[in-house]
């Protein structure tokens, strides 16, 4: 094996080989297409859905029809396009989900490295306070968080938020720790640098890749946690599309109108499904180490 | 026919580069009871070679294209996974790993994986038979007390220990083919002597083909009868090892044999220098606690009482086996551990008091350049920042002067200015210590501690980064600690040595000295299980029994006696002091102080 480790050196893998390792899984191109066409659905929604108004309005003579050439998802119980409303509710799960992503690895990433540097006091606050958090599973924190809180969007993306920090604070704080032996960090020590400066520019950057990782694996679970939330009209609200509460309205009709539930159910399991598959294809791509042979 | 032939043979590896070739090799005998000797730096392809004789080789990546491997007239290459692992791993061929570390499963006691590896390639053998069989393996690999290290687990086993159960493992299902990758690698060059010995001993009493891999000439002198040297997988030269070192053809043999040949000279010490650092009975003591054993508040000598002066412009080479406390010495020195009780004075300024307000002044002036190359520069940085890093902290400048500076540095290392911009993964090995250079000189310091400069580098590169350093002491008049198991690299950059044994500084004197009259006992077994690449055979090294005692429990009175040739009643209960034998010569020996006393006295 020492010839390959000879060719394996720290770095950010080129270009080239990223997309070598990502043209070799099958899999992961068809997930990495899905999530192009999802997030150009989202930003694209208003000029490709053929009832954009049906977000507000109502058409209740047309209610609960069946899927036709006029609605290829049929209606909801309010006559609403539900096709117009899945595409529409892309929009709002992927973006609570990076939102609530991208401010748990503000909050998460700093504090894992800090506790990981230091070590001794500072690392036991840091880690005795995630461990409080990290002893609720985290559904089940953020459902009381939102019941505190009020139900609505926001406030599940706070709940989440604090749910969710406290795992990168840990996964950081493991690879700080490991990063911290590394010759360049006791380089910059002998050198003089700042504290600060080597948390900040040498330990943070080397530690990333995981938590990149972790981080795109979890937008799948955010985006199935909203839609828990809202499916027990904790998040969003009517008459905002969303999937997790469309599947709650929908299943007062289900099975007879099975429709109004099964496609942003559909919906749901494909973006969590191809998230996962794209986290384990970046995995692939930044750390060789755990490369399927 | 041969015992064991390769012919034709072509191994390729496919990534996203393409699909490159890693071993090209034409024809390779070995005859029986031979021992075979292949050299050649990491990446041409040596491991790759022994994965392929054993059928190991991962494919993909790995694509075995063409050729045959006969090993008793029978083409191994041509056998299914299944056959290998019935009838020739173990049974015919059997491999000893470079590093016994990670090769034992840390979750089973060495009996119980020796009993499941005999009883595996011996159906219906029995628990009790096994047991005995295994028992007298260990025996047989001289493991004293092998009853007791049946019940051991790998991590209780010193380094040498486990090499040498691994040696047991390879002797179970008594194959007669045995490939040895870099088996001493990791291990310190005395216990290296042994298990050096132990497998030659092995070799000749069970008529055992060996194929020996390493990356040093000097092992394959001292062990093989005939050597090929491998570069850019291929067989460059192949021949009688004398021969080869005697006569080499090849343009990289001859470096070979150069990297590993001293070349004599040691530095002269320059006259009426200033001094610049004065360690003052050092120490540094670890407090640890055994959770296991339920003991608190144990003390770890690991620097125990060092004194010594370094004047500017001098190199000083701190040398011994790994424990022995030179890194946690120098890192004490440098300020990064807290000291335990001592002094330390940088140009007559005491550090530790000073380092309390004006640390960054001391920092400025001491700067370290570490072993490995791959990991003492951020990847994620550019060489413009890696290399301005003490400059920010020093003197902020302007980006166009930060710049010029980094060029200027640059040039002084021989680094092409367009390197600035590339991140430290674009450089090989060589380029990358050369880099770690300039960093370190970027502050104008006057001391630079090396650490294991060549150790990680390939020989192409060893001998100019030799060069460099000492055309860098000259232009700046830099001094510089020097910290290498490599006596060659001492020999040849350091004008004076400091011998350590457990936290002590046993022998210090100028390097010339030194090595032409070593005085104390340690030193001497030091310098005499190095094995020479002009001393064929195994019978010029001597070698140094015993283990390294613990420096939590250390030996009272001399650290040394416990293996000493030498010692006497008196050496268990008397700590020595330093006897000058010489001008700056100092040897802390029981046996030389009676010594010079005698000399008094007539």
């Amino acid at each position: 094996m020492e010839h390959f480790l000879e060719n394996w050196r720290p770095k950010w893998n080129s270009f080239k080989e990223s997309m070598y390792l990502l043209a070799k899984n099958k899999l992961s191109l068809l997930a990495f297409a899905i999530i192009i066409l999802l997030v150009a659905g989202a930003v694209f929604a208003p000029v490709l859905v053929p009832y954009p108004e049906d977000m507000y309005s109502t058409h209740i003579e047309n209610k609960l029809q069946p899927p036709s050439s006029d609605h290829i998802m049929g209606t909801d119980e309010l006559g609403r396009d539900v096709f117009s409303r899945v595409v529409y509710a892309t929009r709002v799960s992927i973006s609570t989900a990076i939102v609530a992503v991208g401010v748990a690895l503000i909050i998460g990433i700093p504090l894992g490295a800090i506790a990981g540097a230091f070590g001794g006091w500072i690392d036991n606050i840091i880690m005795r306070i995630t461990d409080v958090f990290l002893s609720f599973p985290p559904l089940l924190l953020a459902i009381a968080l939102v019941a505190l809180l009020g139900s609505g969007l926001s406030n599940a993306i706070i709940a989440i938020v604090v749910s969710w920090w406290p795992w990168y604070t840990r996964l950081v704080r493991g690879q700080a720790i490991s990063i911290k032996e590394r010759k360049f960090v006791q380089a910059a020590e002998t050198i003089g640098t700042s504290k600060a400066k080597i948390i900040f520019r040498h330990i943070i950057p080397n530690c990333i890749s995981p938590v990149i990782v972790q981080a795109s694996m979890d937008i799948g679970g955010v985006i199935m946690t909203v839609a828990s939330l809202s499916f027990l009209s904790l998040g969003a609200q009517q008459p905002t599309p969303e999937w997790g509460l469309m599947i709650s309205t929908g299943r007062a009709f289900f099975p007879d109108k099975w429709w109004c539930c099964i496609f942003p159910g559909i919906a749901i399991f494909l973006t969590v499904l191809s998230f996962n598959l794209l986290g384990d294809a970046i995995r692939e791509i930044l750390d060789p180490k755990t490369r399927k042979r | 026919m041969a015992y064991f032939e390769i012919n034709g043979l072509v191994v390729k590896h496919k990534s996203y580069e393409g699909v490159k070739t890693v071993l090209d090799i034409d024809h390779l005998e070995i005859q029986k009871g031979a021992t075979y000797g292949i050299v050649g730096e990491s990446g041409q392809g040596k491991t790759v070679l022994a994965l392929t004789i054993l059928k190991l080789l991962q494919t993909p990546p790995g694509i075995i294209e063409r050729g045959e491997i006969l090993l008793d007239g029978e083409n191994l290459l041509r056998k299914s996974v299944k056959e290998m692992q019935r009838s020739v791993r173990g049974g015919k061929i059997a491999m000893i790993f470079q590093d016994p570390m990670s090769c034992l499963n840390p979750v089973f006691t060495v009996g119980s994986t020796m009993i499941d590896v005999l009883r595996r390639h011996n159906r219906g053998m029995n628990k009790k038979t096994a047991q005995d069989q295994a028992v007298h393996l260990l025996e047989e690999v001289k493991l004293a007390d092998a009853e007791s290290v049946m019940a051991k687990y790998p991590h209780q086993l010193s380094g040498g220990q486990r090499q040498r159960v691994i040696i047991a493992l390879a002797l179970c299902c008594g194959a007669e083919f045995m490939i040895a990758d870099e088996p001493t690698r990791n291990l310190d060059v005395t216990i290296q002597a042994s298990v050096l010995k132990l497998l030659k001993d092995l070799q000749r009493r069970r008529n055992i083909t060996v194929l020996f891999i390493a990356n040093n000439l000097s092992l394959i002198s001292a062990f093989c009868d005939r050597v090929a040297i491998l570069h850019n997988s291929k067989i460059i030269e192949e021949g009688p090892v004398e021969e080869v070192v005697r006569n080499p053809r090849e343009d990289y043999t001859k470096l070979l044999v150069d990297s590993v040949s001293t070349k004599a000279t040691a530095q002269p010490v320059p006259a009426d220098q200033p001094v610049l650092l004065k360690v003052e009975h050092l120490k540094k003591y670890f407090r640890i606690n055994d959770d296991i054993k339920k003991q608190k508040n144990l003390t770890l000598k690991a620097v125990d009482d060092v004194s010594f002066q370094l004047h500017q412009g001098e190199v000083l080479g701190i040398v011994g086996e790994s424990g022995c406390g030179k890194s946690t010495l120098v890192n004490t020195i440098l300020n990064l551990f807290e000291p335990t009780d001592g002094k330390v004075f940088f140009e007559g300024v005491d550090v530790f008091e000073a380092g309390k307000n004006r640390g960054n002044a001391f920092k400025k002036n001491v700067q370290i350049v570490f072993q490995d190359p791959y990991w003492s520069l951020n990847p994620r940085w550019l060489i413009k920042d890696i290399v301005s890093e003490p400059l920010d902290v020093y003197e902020k400048l302007g980006e166009n002067q930060r710049l010029a500076r980094v060029r200027e540095l640059l040039a002084m290392v021989g680094i092409d200015e367009d390197a600035c911009f590339k991140y430290p993964h674009e450089f090989s090995g060589g380029q990358r210590q050369r880099i770690a250079i300039a960093r370190s000189l970027a502050s104008n310091p006057k001391l630079v501690v090396l650490d294991e400069p060549t150790s990680s580098i390939d020989v192409f590169s060893q001998a100019q980064i030799l060069e460099l350093i000492k055309d860098l002491r000259r232009r700046f008049n830099l001094t510089n600690i020097l910290i290498s198991h490599d006596l060659g690299v001492v020999h040849e950059l350091s004008n004076q040595i400091a011998v350590m044994y457990l936290g002590h500084i046993v022998e210090f004197g100028p390097a010339e000295e030194v090595f032409r009259h070593p005085r104390h006992p340690y030193t001497q077994a030091l310098f005499d299980s190095i094995p020479s690449i002009h001393a064929v055979g195994i019978d010029s090294l001597k070698t140094l029994e015993g283990q390294i005692p613990s420096p939590i429990n250390p030996p009272s009175g001399c650290p040394f006696h416990t293996r000493c040739a030498q010692a006497c009643q008196a050496c268990a209960q008397r700590v020595p002091a330093h006897t000058q034998v010489g001008e700056g010569h100092v040897v802390s020996c029981l046996l030389l102080e009676d010594h010079t006393g005698m000399e008094e006295t007539t």
